[in-house]
């Protein structure tokens, strides 16, 4: 029951208070406190709900996946134009839930920052590729079956990341959102955000449909 | 060492200067945030990483001081046109005062990332949430594990001559993945016949928690404290203001330079105790 009562006083009160303040304190800079604050808390229930009722397999699973999408950035390094970052969060958003899809993103950030580097950027880039690790999850059974809704999410991902990516380089810059701005960072990252779709294009034409065998070997061979 | 402090400690540290250095925009409190940053870099890193952490620094300073005024067109001294916008003397001190902060930013996470390796972020996380630190731990161990894995099968296939190169790498890349999940069901079995997860374990953790890093949290808490109730912000737009010196202001830049200074004073002050304790023996 205490338990229960601090969650929700933490829900209702402070963070609001954390929001509303941080704003008073820093009036110019407000647009980038609040938005940090935000992405910050929504990441939180995710790994909240994954703490509490997560078996050993997933455990170790979710491991195994972000090392792989880590590992597969060093492996890929040698050949341009492949990145399989997006396509390995895409996959686990598709075979193993939408929960699952948002950790593995969030997660391949963090750990990929370990060796290129931690920044002010660092949340925002956990809470985009977890989010298109989730929404994965969402149309999971559409992706599985169709290979044009798999290559219409391949180029939506690509363009999404790219796209929050820039936001929060305007939010942080200028304290607000200036569109000028925005237009010519999305300018000058227009060769990057291609080159994203053209990976995730040909990572998820090859390896999901990979993936799907992979796993119901598993299951048989196992008895999961 | 400073880094030596419990983890928890250095962890409120970073939060108290970075909180301040996202979101000031003072040039006062920003400079004195670098020389502190600045400082604890030319102690602890290598003169090689550290000259080429300052020239990117000084490159990043330079591209947005110089292109802030072709996005934003406020403010009243016009400087001259380029294709009708006008360039102002307060978009250029604003680009100024925005590199600096941005600049102020990725040095002090320069110097998070040199103290927070991996064991100080499990210790961290594993406070929080157990079972997230053990992932990161995991990730941590699989990703060279994965990539030596990758190399032997491409290096064999290499040799049996087999495909082109993309080719190749894919199929060696599947290869990884299938073995790979194949031991994540063995390695979760054999952690469950273990009995992880199950009630009263407990964690192994290096780290303790002393007396220093009570007075230093204590120390640094009144120092944030100070530095939030005296700061001020300078307006740009539609000219430049500076706010006036009260009190008040001085006592939050002070607080806020030294509470930046904090690693390198304790740096030095143990790189002192060293030396004369050598001269003695």
């Amino acid at each position: 029951m205490a338990r229960k009562i601090i969650k929700y006083l933490i829900t209702i009160i402070l963070i609001p208070a954390l929001i509303i303040t941080g704003a008073f304190v820093f009036p110019q800079r407000s647009f980038t406190y609040i938005s940090l604050c935000v992405i910050i808390l929504a990441c939180v229930p995710f790994f909240l709900s994954f703490e509490k009722k997560s078996s050993t397999r997933r455990i170790v699973l979710l491991a195994v996946m972000t090392a792989l999408s880590v590992a597969g950035r060093f492996i890929f390094a040698p050949l341009p134009f492949f990145k399989p970052v997006t396509a390995m969060v895409v996959i686990a958003g598709m075979y193993f839930g939408s929960e699952f899809g948002f950790l593995t993103g969030a997660l391949s950030a963090a750990i990929s920052n370990f060796y290129f580097g931690q920044g002010a950027w660092t949340p925002f880039q956990m809470f985009s590729w977890g989010i298109i690790g989730f929404v994965a999850g969402i149309l999971s059974n559409p992706l599985i079956k169709s290979k044009v809704v798999l290559i219409i999410y391949a180029v939506f991902a690509g363009v999404a990341y790219s796209f929050l990516m820039d936001i929060w380089t305007v939010l942080w810059m200028d304290g607000a959102f200036n569109p000028a701005r925005f237009i010519a960072a999305v300018g000058t990252a227009f060769p990057i955000t291609l080159e994203y779709i053209v990976s995730n294009i040909v990572f998820l034409l090859i390896l999901a449909p990979m993936f799907g065998k992979k796993i119901e070997r598993l299951k048989t061979k196992y008895g999961i | 060492m400073f880094k030596n402090f419990n983890p928890i400690a250095l962890f409120i540290y970073f939060v108290y200067v970075l909180f301040i250095s996202v979101f000031s925009f003072n040039p006062i409190i920003l400079t004195a945030g670098i020389l502190g940053a600045v400082f604890y870099c030319l102690f602890t890193l290598e003169k090689k990483s550290v000259f080429k952490l300052f020239g990117f620094c000084a490159f990043m300073f330079l591209i947005i001081t110089l292109t802030n005024p072709l996005f934003s067109h406020n403010g009243r001294t016009v400087l001259f046109f380029i294709n009708d916008n006008r360039v102002t003397f307060e978009a250029l001190v604003y680009g100024a005062v925005l590199g600096l902060a941005v600049i102020e930013v990725l040095i002090w996470f320069k110097c998070f990332s040199t103290i927070f390796d991996s064991e100080r972020i499990i210790f961290l996380f594993g406070k929080i949430s157990p079972k997230t630190a053990l992932v990161l731990s995991m990730t941590l161990r699989f990703i060279p594990n994965f990539v030596s894995n990758f190399k032997s099968i491409n290096t064999t296939q290499r040799l049996i001559g087999s495909d082109s190169r993309i080719k190749r790498y894919l199929n060696s890349f599947s290869a990884v993945i299938t073995q790979s999940l194949e031991n994540s069901v063995i390695t979760s079995d054999s952690m469950k016949s273990r009995g992880y997860g199950l009630k009263g374990r407990t964690f192994y953790s290096r780290f303790r928690f002393s007396t220093r890093d009570i007075v230093f949290i204590i120390i640094s808490t009144v120092l944030f404290a100070l530095s939030i109730i005296g700061r001020t912000d300078f307006v740009f737009y539609p000219s430049i203001d500076a706010p006036s010196l009260s009190g008040f202001s001085i006592i939050g830049c002070f607080s806020f330079s030294a509470l930046s200074l904090i690693p390198f004073i304790y740096e030095l002050k143990e790189g002192i105790r060293w030396k004369y304790s050598i001269s003695k023996i």
